[in-house]
C-alpha cells in the first residue's frame, strides 16, 4: 500500500486547489445540513408535540382545533367515564381546551401572523409536564393575564412580560414566559379557558385532552367516545393528532428533497472535476510508482482515499459553516393550523453525520473515474509525457 | 472569428474536464433555474388579479373569524363600487389529504361582474348556477384528477362539518388560478351553525385610482364594530398567504449564491489548471506576434464558453423537462402551471457567463501575462 504520506504530501502541494476544493465542498455540504437542520426544527416543532399516552377529542372531521369544537356537555359526558387517572390531589387528568388564533404584529412584519392562542385549566400542565415557566409567573384564572412561550416573546410585538397587546376589544397583559422543549406548544400563548371563552364569547371548547388509566382504558374510552351518538367526536392520541399536522408543511418537504439531491449531485461532480486535475498533473509520477512496482489496484486504492479525504475535510468544512445557522429562530405557517410555527434551526447529531456521510460519498464516487482512469494509464505513455 | 477552430479545440482539449466542468454547471444550474421559477410561480400567484380591480374584505381579528352578511349591503353601496362577492374558502380535499387544491363557496350570481376574468362558456354556466350542488372546476384540476362534465364529486371535510357532494357543471379559465373548484354560496350556508356569516367579501371596484381610497373608507365604516375589517388589494390578499409561509425569498436566494459560489471555486480551479497545462503554448503565440490581449481575450472567451454551455445546458434542460413533467400532480398540487420562463432562462445564463468571468479571470489573466521566455522555458 502507499503510505498515506504521499497523498497528505499531494494534499499540500497543491495548497490553494485544495483548500478551494475543501471549501467548495464545504458551501455544498454546509447548505444541505442547513435545510436539513431547517427540517428537523420544523419537524420538531410540530410532531414530536403531544404524548401517546393522551387521548385528544374533537369535532368529527375536524383537521385542526382551530375549526373543532366540543360542547360543555359532551365535556361533562367524557368526565364521568371511568378509566380516567387521577393525578396526585385526586383530580381526574382532563383538560377541556379552547383554542383561538389571534393577529398580533411581528417584530420584523408590522402585518403580523397568527399566533395560536389556548384557553386553559391547571389541568393542561399537568398533562404535559414539560412545560415550564421560565420567567414571571402563572396567569390567575378569570382575568386577562396570558402566558407567552419563549419563541413566541422573542419574534412578536409587545409580548414580553409587563407588556399588554389589544386583540378585538380586549386587552391582555403578559404575566409569564414558558418554554415547551420545542414542542408545538412553543408556538402559543396560554391563559384561563373562560376568561377567554367569554371574551371572544365561544360557548363550547375546541378540544378535550385526557389521560387514561392504562391501554385497556385507553382503548375502551376511545370506543366509547366513538360509539356514543349524542358526541359525534373523534378521538386520536394527541401524538397522533400532531404528527398529521405535518400535510400543512409539505411545501418544506419538497424543498428540502430537491436541495439535497442537487447538492450531493455537486459535491460528487465537484470531487471528481478536482480529482482528474489532480491526477493529471502527476501522469508520470503515478507511472514512475508502477514501473517500481506498485500495483494497479494500489494505485487505485490510493486515489480514492485522497478524493475520499479530502471530502471529508469539506463535510467537516460544510459542518462548521452550518453550526451557526443553529442560532437562527424563525417560523412558518401550518397550513392546516394556519397559524404560526416557531421554530429553530436545528443541527443535531443525526443532521451532521449525513452530511458528512454524504461528503464521504460523495469523495468516494467521485474519485472512483479519476482513480480508474490514473490506474490504467499505460506506463510508457504517462513516461513518455511531458 | 478566424480564432474560433482555435477556441474550439482549447475548449476540448481535455475532453473529460470540460465535460465534467459543464456537467457541473448544468446540475448547479439546473438547481438554481427551479428555485427561481419557483420564486416567480409564487409571486405569479400575487399577481393572478391583475387589472381586475378587485379589493378583499376580511376580519381584522384573524384568518378564523367570518363576517356578516349585513357588511356586503353597506359595502356595496359605496361610490366607485361596481359590485360585491362572497367568498367562502372550504379548505376540503378529494379522496386523499394529499389532493390539495383550493375550493370556495361563492355568490354565482356575482361571478360574471366581480370575477369577469374567469372565462366560462355562457352554456355550461347557465347550468352551473341552475345547481344548487353545482361545481366549476379549473380546467387543469380537471386533467389532473380526470374528470368531466357531468361528473359528481364528493369533497372532504377539513373545516366545515359537511362534505360538499357536487356534480361538475362547468370549466373556466384563467391565466393564472387553474386549479379551483366553486360551488355556490347557499349549500356551504346550510351546513352552518351561524348563518349568515363569510369569510370573505370581494368587492369590484370601477376606477383603479380609487382602490386604496375605497378600501380606508371601508374599514374606517366597521373600525368599531363587532366584526371590524381589514381590506387589501387581490395582490397584498395573495401576498399574505405567500408570507405567511416563512421568508421563502431569502432562503432561496441564499440556497442559490452559496450553489454559484460553490461553483465559481470549482470552476476556478479546472481553469487554473487548464491555463497552467499550456503555458508553453501560449509563449509561443506570444513569440509569434499574438498581442497579450488578444490571449487574455481568447482564454476568457474559451472559459466563459465552458460555463454558458453548462449554464444554458442546465436551465434549458430544467425548461424542457418542466414542459413534459406535470409539476402539479409530482408535487401534489403545491406547485401549479409551474415551467421555467424566458426571464428565468436569461438570467441563468447570464449568471453562468458571470462564473466564467469570475473564475477564469485570474488564471487568464496571470497566463497572458507571463513573459515569454519563462513560458518557454518553463517545463509543466
Amino acid at each position: 500500500m502507499i503510505p498515506l504520506k504521499y497523498n497528505i504530501g499531494n494534499l499540500t502541494a497543491r495548497r490553494v486547489s485544495t483548500l478551494m476544493t475543501i471549501l467548495g465542498i464545504g458551501v455544498v455540504i454546509a447548505v444541505m445540513i442547513s435545510m436539513m437542520a431547517l427540517q428537523n426544527g420544523v419537524r420538531s416543532a410540530v410532531v414530536s408535540s403531544g404524548s401517546k399516552d393522551n387521548l385528544m377529542v374533537m369535532r368529527e372531521g375536524a383537521a385542526a382545533e382551530l375549526s373543532s369544537w366540543v360542547t360543555k356537555d359532551a365535556f361533562r359526558i367524557i368526565r364521568a367515564m371511568p378509566g380516567i387517572a387521577r393525578d396526585s390531589s385526586g383530580a381526574p387528568m382532563i383538560s377541556p381546551e379552547l383554542v383561538i388564533i389571534f393577529k398580533i404584529p411581528k417584530k420584523d412584519d408590522p402585518k403580523g401572523s397568527n399566533v395560536l392562542v389556548r384557553g386553559v385549566t391547571p389541568q393542561a400542565f399537568t398533562m404535559r409536564p414539560y412545560i415550564k415557566l421560565v420567567e414571571g409567573r402563572m396567569f390567575r384564572p378569570g382575568v386577562n393575564e396570558v402566558i407567552v412561550a419563549r419563541r413566541i416573546r422573542d419574534r412578536f410585538v409587545n409580548t414580553g412580560i409587563g407588556d399588554e397587546f389589544q386583540f378585538g376589544t380586549q386587552k391582555y397583559s403578559v404575566v409569564g414566559v414558558f418554554d415547551a422543549q420545542a414542542t408545538a406548544f412553543d408556538s402559543e400563548m396560554w391563559c384561563d379557558a373562560d376568561f377567554l371563552g367569554q371574551a371572544r364569547k365561544r360557548e363550547a371548547y375546541s378540544s378535550v385532552i385526557l389521560r387514561p388509566n392504562d391501554r385497556d382504558a385507553f382503548e375502551s374510552i376511545k370506543a366509547a367516545i366513538k360509539n356514543d351518538n349524542r358526541l359525534k367526536l373523534d378521538v386520536k392520541s394527541e401524538y397522533q393528532y400532531y404528527a398529521d399536522q405535518t400535510n400543512g408543511l409539505f411545501g418544506i418537504v419538497v424543498l428540502v428533497t430537491i436541495v439535497t439531491v442537487f447538492m450531493t449531485i455537486g459535491a460528487i461532480l465537484g470531487t471528481m472535476n478536482t480529482m482528474f486535475s489532480a491526477i493529471a498533473s502527476r501522469g508520470r509520477e503515478l507511472a514512475t510508482m508502477r514501473a517500481l512496482g506498485f500495483k494497479r489496484r494500489t494505485i487505485l486504492l490510493s486515489v480514492i482515499i485522497e478524493s475520499a479525504f479530502i471530502s471529508l475535510l469539506g463535510g467537516i468544512a460544510g459542518l462548521l459553516l452550518a453550526l451557526p445557522v443553529n442560532a437562527i429562530s424563525t417560523g412558518t405557517t401550518n397550513f392546516v393550523t394556519f397559524s404560526e410555527v416557531a421554530f429553530n434551526f436545528r443541527v443535531d447529531s443525526r443532521v451532521a453525520l449525513i452530511g458528512i456521510l454524504v461528503a464521504l460519498t460523495a469523495g468516494i464516487v467521485g474519485g472512483a473515474l479519476p482513480a480508474l482512469s490514473a490506474a490504467r494509464m499505460p506506463i510508457t505513455k504517462a513516461l513518455r509525457e511531458i | 472569428m478566424k480564432f474560433a477552430k482555435l477556441i474550439r479545440r482549447n475548449l476540448f482539449r481535455n475532453k473529460v474536464r470540460a465535460i465534467l466542468t459543464m456537467l457541473l454547471l448544468a446540475v448547479i444550474f439546473f438547481f438554481v433555474a427551479t428555485l427561481l421559477a419557483i420564486l416567480e410561480n409564487f409571486e405569479s400567484f400575487s399577481n393572478a388579479g391583475e387589472g381586475a380591480n378587485r379589493l378583499v374584505v376580511q376580519s381584522a381579528i384573524s384568518l378564523a373569524n367570518l363576517l356578516p352578511y349585513a357588511h356586503e349591503e353597506k359595502i356595496r353601496q359605496l361610490p366607485g363600487v361596481v359590485d360585491t362577492a362572497k367568498l367562502q374558502w372550504i379548505g376540503a380535499y378529494y379522496k386523499e389529504k394529499s389532493n390539495f387544491f383550493a375550493n370556495f363557496a361563492i355568490d354565482v350570481d356575482k361571478m360574471p361582474t366581480v370575477f369577469d376574468d374567469y372565462k366560462v362558456d355562457p352554456k355550461e354556466f347557465a347550468a352551473f348556477a341552475a345547481d344548487r350542488r353545482g361545481a366549476l372546476v379549473g380546467r387543469d384540476l380537471m386533467t389532473r384528477f380526470g374528470w368531466k362534465v357531468g361528473d359528481r364529486i364528493t369533497l372532504k371535510r377539513q373545516i366545515f362539518p359537511f362534505d360538499p357532494e357536487l356534480t361538475i357543471r362547468g370549466t373556466y379559465v384563467h391565466p393564472v388560478q387553474t386549479t379551483s373548484v366553486f360551488f355556490p354560496m347557499e349549500y356551504f350556508q346550510q351546513s352552518m351553525v351561524n348563518k349568515g356569516q363569510v369569510g370573505t367579501i370581494w368587492v369590484k371596484v370601477k376606477d383603479p385610482k380609487q382602490m386604496s381610497a375605497i378600501s380606508q373608507q371601508i374599514d374606517a365604516m366597521f373600525k368599531n364594530g363587532d366584526a371590524p375589517t381589514e381590506t387589501f388589494t387581490e395582490k397584498e390578499f395573495q401576498q399574505n398567504f405567500m408570507s405567511m409561509m416563512g421568508n421563502v425569498k431569502l432562503l432561496f436566494t441564499a440556497v442559490s449564491s452559496c450553489a454559484i459560489f460553490m461553483v465559481i471555486l470549482l470552476a476556478a480551479i479546472t481553469m487554473s489548471m487548464s491555463a497552467r497545462e499550456r503555458v508553453t503554448e501560449i509563449a509561443v503565440l506570444k513569440a509569434i506576434g499574438f498581442e497579450q490581449r488578444l490571449v487574455l481575450g481568447l482564454m476568457l472567451t474559451e472559459f466563459v464558453l465552458l460555463t454558458v454551455i453548462g449554464g444554458a445546458v442546465g436551465s434549458y434542460g430544467a425548461h424542457f423537462i418542466y414542459a413534459f413533467v406535470d409539476m402539479g400532480k409530482v408535487t401534489q398540487g403545491f406547485l401549479q402551471n409551474f415551467g421555467i420562463h424566458t426571464k428565468t432562462l436569461a438570467i441563468c445564463v447570464a449568471s453562468s457567463a458571470a462564473v466564467g468571468l469570475i473564475a477564469g479571470g485570474l488564471p487568464a489573466l496571470r497566463a497572458s501575462n507571463l513573459r515569454v521566455v519563462d513560458g518557454l522555458r518553463r517545463v509543466v
